[in-house]
């Protein structure tokens, strides 16, 4: 012990220490108990509702947002958080399912202002109406084992406007309908529509510009595919 | 010409095929991050509580500390009024700044320091040409600057970034008359002067590149480090196409450590960029907050028609800090437009008043009509004859920068 010390450096330290003990031994016992701050008993149960109806499913949409794992991860999370301290305000007017998809959306679209506010341009795209060329977000597994069209696709995605690429996942990847794409993103139905077809359109002149690049003249030939 | 090998069926079948992305971690894991993310929160609140707790505690205790200088020179002064004669007594205050000065030669110091350093602020106002800034005096509304009002003037417009960093906000600021060519000096001086942050825009500018001018006065020229974190910039381009727009430079072109073009994450290898003059966008406003400055902005959404883009001036966005320019009651029937003119004839209900709401849709107005190509516009059938300064009685030439600064 130093004696240059005072001896309730020492009795303080010790409780510090013993805490994070006990803090370590309760974590897991004492997870039940996340959202007693208020929420209690009633949020707990909430949670595990949620996460086994709509997990996988928002996880899926933001990491597609998102283009990163990590953040999909970090972001899923904020969700839940968002979606408990908002739960008491939920009217019940629109689905408990676009109801999280809108908050999953509001989430994501504030991740991406945080990152321009570090002028970290990874999302330069984010502007609504502009497009990025380069994109360096490494492909997942799930992606990187299909076929080079698909692995071209899913590139492109990060090239389109926010706002198309949340109309193209919604749509394709989470295969909502247009009226439940609509009321996730409160807007009209002839709004989806629109932004759909020049999603699709945007990535139509993308591919054909990859492919150009890419083949550096000689023409892609697409894979056949059957019409369902 | 060669067909495209993918159709949008094609596309829509391959969007399907994308594969499904799992959250690997359990349902425990999940819990345990959120419950982390909420300690971190509620830790990072108390730091902000405290620190705000600590701020209040400083500034009370300056205010407390200040009331006691005030009061004790008070003292010292009633206590001189009984030497001083009557004459003195009713000094200005330069007397009585003479008189602290007697009395501590610290506050000389200090009140030495402050007037250099204000003398030396005011030099530097003077030297751009610009009113010197009183903090919260920040006017709500900016004007637009006219053709005719550059007769002994000309004006600097710099794209700066809003504070978010989603659109590029036009600032101008008027100056004594210099030379066209000596336009790009210009830009550079004011890009290392202005304050952004005034109003209500990000800290951008300077920038860490060289401007030169290229071959002829409608080029600039662009030189790039090889490191240079513009490059990343998905913005840059963006500001120097709204910055040059309003200087006659229709080219950019750009060097990196000597060699042509430069490589932009964003924007791939260029060694050139063309700067169009005519975007077909439209106007909307940007604010900050309230004690900010109302400014107009120009779309970053390019519409068909003139007509499509005044609609749209009307609309919402869902950018933070942006409202729509032009108020949805002010209707216009018909638009009409040849050549370079276009005429907007207004409704007989369209909600019309000489206020500055009205003057800056007029301007936002303008500036779409300028950004279709239009050099003047007629408004027919106004119940009034002016707004600010605009006659509406005849053909209004559409102005040359928005924004004025003062």
């Amino acid at each position: 012990m130093n004696s240059n010390l005072p001896l309730f450096f020492y009795q303080r330290r010790s409780v510090v220490i013993l805490r994070m003990k006990l803090d370590r031994v309760t974590f897991y016992t004492s997870l039940t108990t996340i959202f007693m701050n208020g929420c209690g008993e009633m949020m707990n149960s909430v949670f595990h509702d949620l996460y086994e109806k709509y997990h996988q499913e928002m996880y899926q949409f933001i990491y597609y947002m998102t283009k990163n794992r990590e953040t999909a991860e970090d972001l899923v999370q904020e969700v839940y958080i968002r979606i408990m301290k908002a739960y008491e305000r939920f009217e019940g007017k629109s689905s408990e399912k676009t109801w999280m998809y809108s908050i999953a959306r509001n989430v994501t679209i504030d991740y991406f202002r945080k990152q321009k506010g570090w002028k970290d341009k990874i999302f330069a795209n984010f502007d609504w109406n502009r497009q990025s060329i380069e994109d360096y977000q490494p492909i997942p597994e799930e992606v990187a084992i299909l076929n080079e069209d698909i692995q071209n696709l899913y590139q492109c995605l990060n090239r389109c406007t926010t706002n198309q690429r949340s109309v193209i996942i919604l749509r394709y990847i989470q295969g909502m309908s247009i009226a439940e794409t609509a009321e996730i993103l409160t807007w009209s139905e002839s709004k989806v529509k629109t932004t759909q077809h020049r999603a699709l359109k945007a990535i139509k002149k993308l591919l054909e510009d990859l492919s150009a690049k890419e083949g550096s003249g000689i023409e892609k030939i697409p894979m056949e595919r059957k019409r369902n | 010409m060669k067909k495209s090998p993918w159709n949008e069926n094609e596309i829509e079948d391959m969007l399907r095929e994308l594969p499904k992305l799992k959250d690997n971690r359990t349902k425990e894991e999940v819990m345990a991050g959120i419950y982390a993310k909420k300690k971190k929160k509620r830790s990072l609140q108390l730091i902000a509580g405290i620190a705000s707790l600590f701020l209040m505690i400083v500034f009370a205790s300056a205010i407390w500390m200040g009331r006691e200088y005030e009061v004790s020179q008070g003292e010292q002064e009633s206590n001189r009024k009984l030497s001083v004669p009557e004459s003195e007594q009713s000094s200005d205050y330069e007397g009585r700044g003479a008189k602290t000065k007697e009395n501590s030669s610290e506050d000389a110091q200090e009140n030495q320091a402050l007037s250099s350093k204000h003398a030396q602020m005011q030099s530097k106002d003077e030297a751009l040409d610009i009113e010197p800034f009183a903090h919260g005096q920040e006017k709500a509304f900016a004007h637009a600057i006219y053709e005719d009002e550059l007769k002994h003037s000309s004006a600097i417009t710099l794209g700066v970034p809003d504070d978010q960093m989603n659109i590029i906000v036009p600032i101008s600021i008027k100056l004594r008359a210099f030379d066209e060519s000596d336009t790009l000096n210009q830009l550079v001086r004011q890009m290392a002067a202005i304050d952004e942050k005034r109003y209500g825009l990000a800290d951008y500018f300077p920038l860490d590149v060289s401007f030169n001018e290229g071959n002829d006065k409608n080029t600039a020229h662009i030189e790039f480090q090889e490191d240079s974190p513009l490059l990343d910039d998905g913005l840059f381009l963006l500001s120097m196409e709204e910055t040059l727009l309003y200087h006659n430079i229709e080219k950019l072109i750009f060097t990196t450590d000597g060699k042509q073009g430069a490589r932009f994450s964003h924007g791939g290898f260029l060694t050139k960029l063309d700067i169009p003059q005519y975007k077909h966008r439209t106007y909307l406003l940007y604010q900050k907050n309230e004690s900010s400055p109302r400014l107009l902005v120009p779309s970053t959404a390019q519409y068909q028609d003139f007509a499509e883009a005044l609609q749209a001036g009307k609309r919402q966005s869902e950018i933070n800090g942006i409202s729509p320019a032009i108020p949805t009651d002010l209707n216009w029937e018909r638009i009409k437009s040849i050549g370079n003119h276009v005429t907007i004839h207004l409704a007989e209900d369209s909600a019309f008043e000489n206020s500055e709401q009205v003057l800056q849709a007029l301007e936002a107005i303008l500036f779409i009509a300028k950004d279709f190509g239009y050099e003047t516009v007629k408004f027919e059938n106004a119940p009034i004859e002016k707004v600010g300064n605009l006659d509406l009685t005849g053909d209004i030439a559409v102005p040359r920068a928005p924004n004025q600064m003062k």
